[in-house]
């Protein structure tokens, strides 16, 4: 009898907080974001369970939480903490981006560079706030819109607010068809949203293999810190164009990416314990990543009406909204925009072109950030 | 973290205004190159033709050839005949 009522003491009903409880909840709530609204399902399932598992009470003396030694959800998180799963991640991304929109219409680069204001105004609203400048860094990143390149960061300059950044960087993601919509009306007029633009010219392969070792160079010779990040990045991309390694490029793309990405997204959703989770600056962390996400949107669609003002031919200001690297989801969302005022206008292929410029831009910004922040 | 001790002190001491300038500056300017490598590339590629002139045999399948479509759509066809055929009310 003695034996039962101990082991009952030891059972999570004794343990449980109704923090512990909430996270649940939470956890709950972006399974069901996934299930019923398609938001992101694949990031969201995985970390939605995670936060689950990571909220029961560990019992004690033994390894089990992602923050126990030698158990074995903190072996997986070790590739997150480490900074490993994120350039992995960046190599399957490479294998499936065509680059070829945006080698047919380079302008639309800029519109990648514009919105990564959202970070380095977002950097300038946590130093306001009191955070540290390495914390500042890692939660700035988050307006970059992209996980990976936000855990990277994170895990380099403030491994302590991790959970948190990854949270509201995969949160965000998923709610960019959200978020994104009201403000690139707001900044728009009917007339500028009905633009039409014109067909990207046809790529040749030589442009598209040249690409990825040029652009490799010219980040990484600016920007250094960016070397894993960039360089996973077109090294994926050079195994998709190559022509001569689609076995590798496939296995990128396909199989690693995805086996990362669950090990990712549920070692960082069991890494989100209430006791290290539900603190003040989660909240701030989550406040000021809400206020990022729509700096860089505006930052995005005010340079492309910026830059209307000298071109001839001009841009749809909403493509600019896809300047924020969430892939491909804020391309998606400038289509469905755009859409609405005119059904037979196409501008998914205009948006992908600031969208993958965006991936680069947030990981150029990663790397200046790593660099400045981390001396 | 400061225990959340507001102000724009925090900034002018972390140097963030021109963290943040010189960020977004560098972002610009490489992104800016990046886009000037595109422009240019068209214009260098036939000087490169010249020298490395481009070889069209194929390493590995990497797409469909219109024969492959050909062969898809007939099977996508004959599925969708075979499936509407069994919906058909039996006569």
């Amino acid at each position: 009898m003695d034996i039962f009522l101990s082991f009952i003491t030891t059972t999570a009903f004794f343990t449980m907080t109704w923090a512990n409880l909430l996270m649940i909840v939470i956890g709950i709530v972006f399974i069901t974001l996934a299930i019923r609204k398609d938001y992101e399902p694949l990031l969201l399932v995985p970390i939605g369970f995670g936060m689950i598992v990571g909220n029961i009470p560990p019992v004690e003396g033994m390894a089990l939480s992602v923050y126990d030694q030698g158990s074995v959800l903190s072996m997986i998180y070790y590739g997150v903490s480490q900074g490993l799963f994120p350039p992995l991640i960046f190599l399957g991304i490479g294998a499936m981006t065509d680059f070829s929109t945006m080698l047919s219409n380079p302008k639309l680069v800029l519109l990648g560079a514009a919105a990564q204001i959202g970070i380095f105004l977002t950097f300038i609203g946590a130093l306001y706030l009191g955070f540290s400048p390495s914390e500042a860094g890692a939660i700035g990143i988050i307006g970059g819109a992209d996980g990976p390149t936000a855990i990277f960061l994170s895990a380099k300059l403030a491994p302590h607010l991790l959970g948190s950044i990854a949270i509201a960087a995969y949160s965000y993601m998923a709610l960019v068809p959200v978020i994104q919509p009201p403000i690139m009306k707001l900044l728009t007029t009917r007339k500028e949203r009905l633009i039409r633009m014109k067909a990207p010219r046809v790529v040749s392969q030589r442009e598209k293999i040249i690409f990825p070792i040029a652009g490799f160079l010219i980040a990484t010779l600016i920007a250094p810190g960016a070397i894993v990040l960039v360089g996973m990045l077109f090294f994926g991309n050079l195994l998709k164009e190559s022509c001569v390694t689609e076995r590798l490029a496939n296995t990128a793309r396909n199989a690693m990416i995805d086996i990362v990405t669950i090990l990712l997204g549920f070692s960082v959703g069991a890494s989100t314990q209430a006791q290290t989770f539900l603190t003040p600056q989660s909240l701030l962390i989550f406040g000021l990543g809400a206020l990022s996400f729509a700096v860089a949107t505006a930052g995005g669609v005010l340079f492309a009406k910026f830059m209307n003002l000298f071109l001839t031919d001009k841009i749809n200001p909403l493509v600019g909204a896809a300047g924020v690297s969430a892939v491909p989801d804020s391309a998606r969302v400038v289509q469905v925009v755009g859409q609405k005022e005119d059904p037979h206008n196409f501008l998914l292929m205009h948006a992908m072109a600031p969208n993958v410029a965006g991936v680069l831009g947030s990981a150029i910004a990663a790397g200046i950030l790593w660099s400045v922040l981390v001396l | 973290m400061n225990n959340l001790v507001l102000g724009f002190e925090n900034i002018v001491y972390a140097n963030g205004v021109t963290i943040a300038l010189m960020g977004m500056l560098i972002v610009f300017a490489a992104l800016l190159i990046i886009s000037l490598f595109i422009v240019l590339l068209p214009r260098v590629l036939p000087l490169l033709e010249k020298i490395v002139p481009e070889k069209h045999h194929q390493h590995a399948p990497t797409s469909s050839t219109p024969a492959d479509h050909e062969q898809v759509l007939a099977a996508i066809g004959y599925a969708l005949f075979r499936k509407n055929a069994e919906s058909l009310p039996a006569k």
